[in-house]
């Protein structure tokens, strides 16, 4: 059995596993926010992977190089689980009172925001635009997988990825909280997904096919340079936007925003130590960790300390989603509460979702497509 | 959907053997058509929320006249300031009542227990007193007499607006 197929074995496994403690926490005593919120933790955790993924597919048809050539089979499988997790989106829908309070009569009453804000968020108007997102979505990551070489239509699908990856983190993640606002988010949301479809690309390098012929010592080198070099811009531009909005928002010092990052701990009082200590460890190894060690061009080619820090990486945007996720809701107070259904949801959807993703892999071109235009496309392809 | 891909070979491009990193088949255009499509977008969406806002924002509707039923809570700071448990605006509108309660008031006493008029205050209160217009009995300190064809120098106390 190859690698491929042990690891999509265990992963049947544990998303079964997962599965299936996930649906034994309906007909046990725990509260149905909790089992709604994990489950949006797990499925946030998927899709970031698959859009990141066309992102950077995306990213490359713009921009051409080897990197994007020699991670292409890894970020193509993971685009093409897209409509799989439009499937796995329907479960959330039977949750909108558990997770948002805009969909709570009760609440909705007595918010002068919400009604404000009814026009826009009611639960007929969300689920149009979640199949709109979805319906962007698939449709862009058909033209990537059709016209993989259409700079001319990666260009918008790029800021079309952008805005409704905003839209939809307005939606999902943003409108939990009821005075919460920083057009900064989704852009925070986009820079996160890219940059774990990045990690996740590098992780998988030794199970994607071997090139043929294989390339020279320094032209390997150069590839995980650059892939390295990648991964520190992504980096940087992820904790560049983060902080933006923490800065902004801890100079405004309003009403409104300070509940988002009070119910992170930055405030005190409640679990707000439990909620510094996660933020700590997001903050030291979603960036201080990794950018320090993707400054070094040693640890950049070697093929070991590379896929570390991916790990790492990946790792830590797990932590972070969950950071995103977890303690909204609470206006303003930070609950710590983690459950065993969080990682029950989280096992379940990565099961499916990484079992689906290595059918795609095992599919997928087993080595990338090169440019038809290009000088060695053109040598490929006569 | 999962269209299999023809399967190819290709080398790395010598390009990258030199420099350290791979240069070959990089398109410098593509930032230029992102720029081009995102200037685009931007100009679109600054047209529809122009247009959104002349449409929409003119009628008020009842809703937004709603105010809530009970004052809003007072907000924890996010900035640490231990010292001073009080947000900005809390100290602006402590200031300008404080400000308020003293014109309305006069003089409250200051550090050295002497009055202590805000200066325009204190020329409504000359003024009004009617202390100018009296015979000066020293003539030392009566104040200078213009003749009537004189034009002043500089506005008096009595021109200002």
């Amino acid at each position: 059995m190859t690698a491929i197929g042990k690891i999509q074995t265990g992963s049947i496994v544990v998303g079964i596993a997962g599965a299936a403690a996930f649906v034994a926490a309906f007909f046990l005593p725990v509260q149905r926010e909790l089992i709604f919120r994990a489950y949006l933790f797990g499925y946030l955790c998927c899709l970031g992977l698959a859009l990141g993924s066309m992102c950077l597919l995306m990213l490359h048809a713009l921009t051409g190089g080897e990197w994007g050539d020699r991670i292409r089979p890894a970020a193509h499988a993971a685009m093409l689980t897209l409509p799989l997790l439009a499937l796995l989106f329907i479960p959330l829908c039977f949750g909108l009172r558990a997770l948002y309070p805009w969909a709570r009569p009760e609440e909705l009453a007595g918010s002068h925001t919400l009604l404000h804000r009814q026009a826009y968020l009611n639960a007929t108007f969300f689920y149009i635009r979640a199949a709109a997102y979805f319906v962007i979505w698939i449709g862009l990551a058909l033209l990537v997988h059709w016209r993989p070489w259409a700079r001319a239509l990666c260009a918008p699908g790029l800021i079309i990825y952008l805005m409704t990856m905003t839209h939809a983190g307005i939606d999902w993640l943003m409108s939990r909280d009821i005075e919460f606002y920083s057009t900064a988010f989704g852009f925070v949301l986009t820079v996160g997904q890219t940059l774990s479809a990045m990690a996740l690309a590098v992780v998988l390098l030794p199970l994607l096919p071997k090139r043929r012929p294989a390339p020279s010592p320094p032209a390997k080198l150069a590839l995980l340079n650059d892939l390295g070099n990648l991964l520190l811009t992504m980096v940087i531009l992820w904790a560049y936007v983060a902080f933006m909005q923490l800065l902004v928002i801890w100079m405004g010092n309003t009403t409104e925003d300070n509940g988002w990052y009070l119910e992170r701990g930055l405030g005190g009082g409640g679990d707000s130590l439990a909620w510094r200590i996660v933020g700590g460890i997001i903050l030291l190894f979603e960036f201080f960790v990794p950018f320090y060690l993707l400054l070094f061009r040693k640890i950049k080619q070697r093929s070991r300390s590379l896929l570390a820090t991916a790990w790492i990486l990946l790792l830590a945007h797990g932590a972070e989603e969950y950071w995103l996720v977890a303690p909204s809701g609470n206006d303003g107070a930070a609950r710590f509460d983690p459950h065993w259904v969080d990682l029950a949801a989280l096992a379940g959807l990565l099961g499916i979702w990484l079992t689906a993703f290595l059918l795609m892999l095992g599919r997928a071109p087993a080595e990338a497509m090169p440019e038809p235009q290009s000088e060695t496309g053109a040598a490929v392809h006569g | 959907m999962a269209k299999t891909m023809p399967q190819v070979r290709y080398p790395i491009g010598p390009a990258a053997e030199t420099p350290g990193y791979d240069g070959s088949r990089v398109h410098v255009g593509g930032v230029f058509i992102f720029l081009l499509c995102f200037a685009i977008t931007m100009a679109v969406i600054f047209l529809a929320t122009w247009g959104f806002e002349r449409r929409l924002v003119g009628p008020v509707r009842p809703q937004d006249r709603a105010q809530p039923k009970e004052p809003l809570p007072l907000p924890q700071p996010l900035q640490p300031s231990p010292g001073h448990p009080a947000l900005p605006w809390q100290d602006l509108a402590a200031l300008r009542q404080r400000q308020q309660r003293e014109l309305r008031l006069g003089a409250p006493a200051a550090a050295d227990h002497g009055p202590h008029l805000p200066i325009d205050k204190a020329i409504d209160e000359l003024l009004n007193s009617g202390v100018l217009n009296r015979p000066w009995k020293n003539p030392a300190t009566q104040p200078y007499m213009r003749p009537a064809d004189e034009k002043p120098a500089l506005p008096s106390v009595e021109n200002r607006t």
